[in-house]
């Protein structure tokens, strides 16, 4: 199954317990609107080239469309149209006043230089600039864009319609960017862990826990976990991983690898083995965080797997009959549609922040996350507990009604 | 076999008559008797005669004949005024749907009657534009029901409204 398949599919389960009906069905998981548009620049050597863009404006039953806008070699209309969906039923989880949107230009961004980089975002946003806007579609960083991306976006956007910094998140502080907005996501993920513990009579603090994946996401949730006393036990990036019973040194790895981005396989220190992505997902723990890659939750895995529960900080990273096996076994797996949702609740929060010309301090922010967090956790384990359904398809129905009430109540 | 005058009065239009108008009209009608599935005229014929159905019931039918009757007429009504009136060939075929007494008038008899202004003529002419008006306003309520209907297909329990009724009501969080 491919990404829009396995989302599709997991919608399909919802709707079908829900009894939404094929037409009804069919209208919730169409696109609003496909922009498909090419993007030329002048290359530094003189050369033109010509690169395809994409926005996929999901639904916004429920509000402005929002989803991050990705540069990548292998971005296609698929892909794009998959996380454009995700991400209506993300926002509607933790029920922030978003509807779904994404998009990406396929170019291979290490091979531009800074200054290719920004005409091609500049034209990106010439070509979109009517589809997007602060009650439109608002674009955020994604993969391989970032702050300084959004800084042009943002500067491009209002050339022509003045000062218009809430058309995308996730700018620069200098910007009108968002405190906590960095870190957002981990933090998200480390709210839905400390809960999906307490429920099951543990603390954080002292649980054990393997992160696979090192970027953002995971070190964050290694970081903060471990401030909250939890032993990171096992953590992976792209190069391999490292783990250690008693725990790992999170704040010397956050700051001597995360950052700088080094790999972690040439990480020593006392106590500390080499394991491998493979062997982290199947480590002797309480909380395994898949925290990078889509599809690394296969069926052999989730046979082998030996965490009391998963919590999904990557997008779709278990695959359908992983995702049945591990709910016949009893583990619990929070899904990536609650378990994630803190990145974009803070850019509700930047983008809030913009449209009234007011700045929260970052206690303010993080306070007002974990509240949504909480909030979206509760939902979604109410239907868990009152109908017996797993903490996926829970969410979904959540995501699901909270869309198709939008949507009947404003009328088709 | 005779026209009872009893029977000619018991024809609303002719309940008023005096005994000489009612002996002039029965002196003019022609008896006729039907069993049930006979035929009193078919679609298509020339005839232009009235006839007021006295007792039973019949079948008005209209080709393509499916069988089944698009109306039926029951006694003390007249049958056959469109022919008499227009001139036109029989527009349905009726056929008796129990035992059937009708009285036939021909054209030129009635013509002749309104000419002369005989009564029993005047007060069937005022039966024959009742019948037609009665119809008239059937005809009126029909056009009003088939306009409504052409806004949109026949209605049916609206998906959306039963959706956000059930989703509301069931899957609330």
């Amino acid at each position: 199954m491919n990404p829009v398949e396995i989302t599709n599919h997991y919608i399909r389960q919802a709707s079908e317990l829900m009894g939404l009906g094929a037409r009804v069905e069919r209208l919730l998981l169409s696109p609003e609107a496909e922009h498909h548009v090419s993007v030329p620049i002048e290359l530094d050597n003189g050369d033109v080239a010509v690169f395809s863009g994409f926005r996929i404006q999901h639904n916004s039953a429920r509000g402005p469309m929002k989803g991050g806008l990705r540069f990548h070699p292998t971005v296609d209309a698929d892909d794009v149209r998959a996380l454009a969906s995700l991400m209506t039923w993300k926002t509607a989880v933790v029920d922030i006043p978003y509807g779904g949107a994404k998009g990406g230009v396929a170019c291979d961004p290490a091979a531009l230089s800074i200054g290719e980089l920004e005409r091609l975002t500049r034209k990106f946003t010439q070509r979109i600039g009517l589809e997007i806007g602060p009650q439109r579609d608002i674009p955020a960083p994604d993969v391989n864009t970032n702050a300084q991306v959004m800084a042009w976006m943002m500067d491009e956007y209002s050339r022509l319609h003045g000062y218009t910094p809430a058309v995308v998140t996730g700018k620069p502080l200098e910007l009108q960017g968002s405190a906590g907005r960095e870190e957002a996501t981990g933090r998200g993920v480390v709210h839905v862990i400390e809960h999906a513990l307490a429920d099951a009579g543990r603390s954080i603090d002292g649980a054990t826990i393997a992160v696979q994946g090192f970027g953002n996401v995971g070190a964050h949730v290694a970081l903060l976990a471990h401030r909250l006393g939890a032993r990171i036990v096992a953590v992976s990036d792209a190069s391999g991983g490292v783990s250690r019973r008693d725990g790992l040194d999170v704040p010397r790895l956050f700051t001597e690898f995360a950052v700088p981005r080094r790999a972690l396989a040439d990480y020593e220190g006392d106590g500390v083995a080499g394991l491998s992505q493979e062997e982290l997902l199947t480590e002797d723990v309480d909380v395994l965080v898949p925290a990078a890659l889509g599809e690394v939750l296969t069926e052999q895995v989730a046979k082998d797997l030996r965490a009391r529960m998963v919590v999904e900080a990557a997008n779709g990273p278990t695959v359908p009959e992983a995702d049945a096996i591990l709910a016949e076994r009893g583990i619990p797996v929070l899904p990536d549609i609650l378990a994630n949702a803190g990145g974009v609740t803070v850019s509700y929060f930047e983008w809030a922040q913009n449209i009234q010309s007011m700045r929260w301090t970052e206690q303010e922010v993080n306070q007002r996350l974990a509240q949504v967090m909480l909030d979206g956790y509760r939902t979604v384990r109410g239907l868990v507990e009152r109908r017996k359904l797993t903490w996926r398809t829970a969410a979904y129905v959540v995501g699901l009604g909270r869309v198709a009430k939008a949507t009947v109540l404003r009328g088709v | 076999m005779g026209i009872d005058p009893a029977d000619a009065r018991a024809f609303p239009a002719f309940a008023q008559l005096d005994d000489r108008s009612v002996d002039d009209l029965r002196a003019r009608l022609r008896p006729i008797r039907l069993g049930p599935g006979e035929t009193l005229f078919r679609q298509g014929e020339t005839d232009a005669s009235l006839y007021l159905l006295i007792e039973g019931s019949v079948d008005i039918v209209e080709a393509p004949d499916d069988g089944r009757p698009v109306a039926t007429r029951r006694a003390r009504t007249v049958i056959g005024e469109l022919g008499l009136l227009l001139d036109v060939p029989r527009t349905a075929t009726v056929v008796a749907s129990t035992d059937a007494v009708c009285w036939m008038l021909t054209q030129e008899t009635f013509y002749s009657a309104i000419e002369r202004s005989e009564p029993w003529a005047a007060r069937l002419a005022l039966a024959i534009a009742s019948e037609l008006a009665g119809r008239f306003v059937d005809v009126s309520a029909e056009l009003t029901r088939l306009d409504a209907d052409a806004g949109g297909p026949a209605p049916k329990p609206a998906e959306l409204a039963q959706l956000r009724t059930r989703l509301l009501a069931e899957w609330a969080f």
